[in-house]
């Protein structure tokens, strides 16, 4: 049964830019209905399929390593395009979120329509965001809510 | 002339880290193999000098992000072991749970995601997958388990921080530990299913003896339990490591490689495990490795990947033996005061044997450290296999010599980001 809308801000706060994720989910759960879920959830296969659940629409937060300025969104929409990924970003170490999702997309386990909204960070240490990462919450907030206001 | 030939592995994927190996073949004969290990190293045990005694089980925990667990294990059996301490109870028993999960989770992802796609011909587990949606799925509900204990009793997935010196900050609930039994009850099944599966795949037909050494006692599948023994006869108390073994630097490697002293090359890891352990393996992963034709002490590294997941159904067994029997101890700690001097400290990681030693000040200055993980004592016998299967394929066409040889190095689950790190592949033939 397909039941609505999710938002999953994915990473670890105790790793620096990588806490983008939930820091953007956060925000947006502020923003939003309580009846529309907002969740964190590390990018382990099980774990991130059982989050999205059954939801027809899932936007995806991360942080992502990028040639691009800190702090620049990137929105992708994995119902259309395969995520670019390549095979390192499996290990015995876990998954990223482009793996992951193109393992979901493999076993057939796919939301109808996946959006990710990806924030390129510099610094993974600490446990604050960098300046330019922090600086771009609100970009990244504005780009779930497109999401979750049209679906 | 002689014949030259050169194979290049840009990346080796599914497993952690970076490097390359060389090769020389000249004119159809094998000559040297060399690991070279670049990955920058990692001066763990430098940032552990001038830290309290306490710290060293999550500043370790952040070695490696699949096995915080044995990290922490470790560490905290050298600590205890330093002040005099020995944790018993249900606090040990707590203790085997978490690392149940450890195991669960590690060995799932290894069979499922990273090792199988090799043996059935897939570049990957996403590729594999869309072929095998329910085996994968399966392999994907194991290892959640898994990742469910390590929370429930670690505190949360990544880098758990419930462990501490002398037990845990917070004990489970009853209603936690409820929750964890029934999803171990389902994953029961997929665990037999597993062993049942990986022993129908099809194996090189490799035949490579090594002296294995883990942990060993009479009574439980060991995880900090027992002595260090060896299939070489080596049964030592865990305070020898150092007087048996010797690291040694080597100019091509970051990682020391770990040798048995005046004797060489040696492994650890669930093969090893097995060897010395299988007569106090549960009952039930006893018929299922008997089941699946596996003999302790096989000589065929690419059956590891059985013993894994005959290790994985003991994992799931043994955490509900350990919920089953939970009785609540009257505190989730005891207290472990600092004492001037040398603690020792084992612990069977997913990956096999991870030794630390600690020497640390009676205020509980950390001193000095030695961590010695499972993939640095496995690098040689890692090179050894590659020989051995590099000799007898040297006729096959470079791809599926690659195809070959990395599936050979997966046969160890390698860790380098913990040794410090993997894999590009240069054979210069000529």
């Amino acid at each position: 049964m397909v039941d609505g809308v999710r938002v999953v801000g994915v990473g670890n706060p105790s790793r620096g830019d990588d806490g983008i994720g939930p820091a953007v989910a956060a925000e947006v759960a502020a923003r939003l209905d309580p009846a529309i879920d907002v969740v964190v959830s590390t990018a382990d296969p099980s774990r991130l399929i059982e989050r999205w659940g059954s939801a027809g629409t899932v936007v995806l937060i991360d942080a992502m390593v990028d040639d691009v300025a800190p702090g620049t969104v990137t929105v992708l929409d994995a119902s259309v395009d395969p995520l670019p990924t390549d095979l390192e970003s499996i290990s015995s170490h876990g998954m990223g979120v482009p793996a992951t999702v193109e393992l979901a997309r493999s076993l057939g386990r796919l939301p109808e329509h996946l959006v990710v909204v990806g924030v390129a960070g510099q610094d993974f240490e600490g446990t604050e965001l960098t300046s330019e990462v922090a600086g771009a919450v609100e970009d990244a907030v504005r780009a779930v809510m497109e999401v979750v206001e049209n679906a | 002339m002689s014949e030259t030939r050169t194979i290049e592995v840009g990346y080796l994927a599914r497993v952690e880290g970076e490097g390359s190996l060389r090769a020389t073949v000249i004119d159809g004969e094998l000559g040297e193999i060399e690991f070279n290990i670049f990955e920058p190293p990692r001066f763990f045990e430098g940032i552990m000098r001038g830290r309290r005694y306490t710290e060293a089980p999550d500043i370790t925990a952040r070695i490696c992000g699949i096995c915080p667990v044995a990290y922490q294990t470790s560490s905290i059996k050298a600590m205890e072991d330093a002040c005099g301490v020995d944790v018993t109870g249900q606090l040990h028993e707590l203790r085997r749970l978490i690392y149940c999960g450890e195991w669960i989770e590690s060995h799932a992802l290894h069979i499922y995601l990273l090792h199988a796609p090799d043996f059935l011909g897939y570049d990957s587990g996403i590729a594999m997958a869309a072929d095998h949606r329910a085996v994968v799925e399966q392999g994907l509900r194991l290892k959640q388990t898994g990742n469910e204990i390590v929370r429930v009793l670690g505190g949360r997935e990544i880098h758990p921080v419930n462990m501490r010196v002398g037990g845990f900050w917070r004990l489970p609930t009853s209603a936690e530990l409820l929750g964890l039994a029934t999803e171990l009850d389902r994953a029961r099944d997929e665990a037999v299913e597993t062993v049942k599966w990986v022993s129908q795949l099809s194996f090189p037909d490799v035949t490579k003896p090594v002296e294995m050494v883990a942990l060993s006692n009479s009574d439980r599948y060991p995880f900090t339990e027992g002595r260090i023994k060896s299939t070489g006869g080596i049964d030592i108390d865990v305070s020898e490591w150092n007087d048996v073994f010797v690291e040694t630097h080597v100019e091509r490697s970051n990682a020391l490689h770990a040798t048995v002293r005046e004797r060489g090359t040696y492994a650890v890891g669930p093969t090893a495990r097995f060897a010395l352990n299988h007569e106090v393996i549960h009952p039930a992963a006893a018929r299922a490795a008997a089941d699946a034709g596996l003999e302790p002490g096989v000589a065929n590294p690419f059956k590891s990947i059985i013993v894994r997941a005959v290790e994985t159904l003991h994992a799931v067994e043994e955490s509900l033996a350990i919920i089953d029997a939970y009785e609540p101890p009257p505190a989730a700690t005891i207290p472990v005061e600092p004492i001037a001097g040398i603690g020792h400290g084992v612990s069977e990681a997913p990956r096999g044997l991870l030794y630390h030693q600690y020497e640390i000040a009676d205020d509980g200055k950390i001193l000095d450290a030695q961590i010695v993980p499972p993939t640095s004592q496995n690098q040689l016998s890692i090179e050894e296999d590659l020989r051995e299967v590099l000799q007898a394929n040297l006729e096959k066409p470079d791809e599926d010599l690659q195809w070959l040889l990395e599936q050979t190095i997966r046969n160890y689950d390698p860790c380098i980001s913990c040794a410090t790190h993997f894999l590009r592949l240069e054979i210069d033939r000529g």
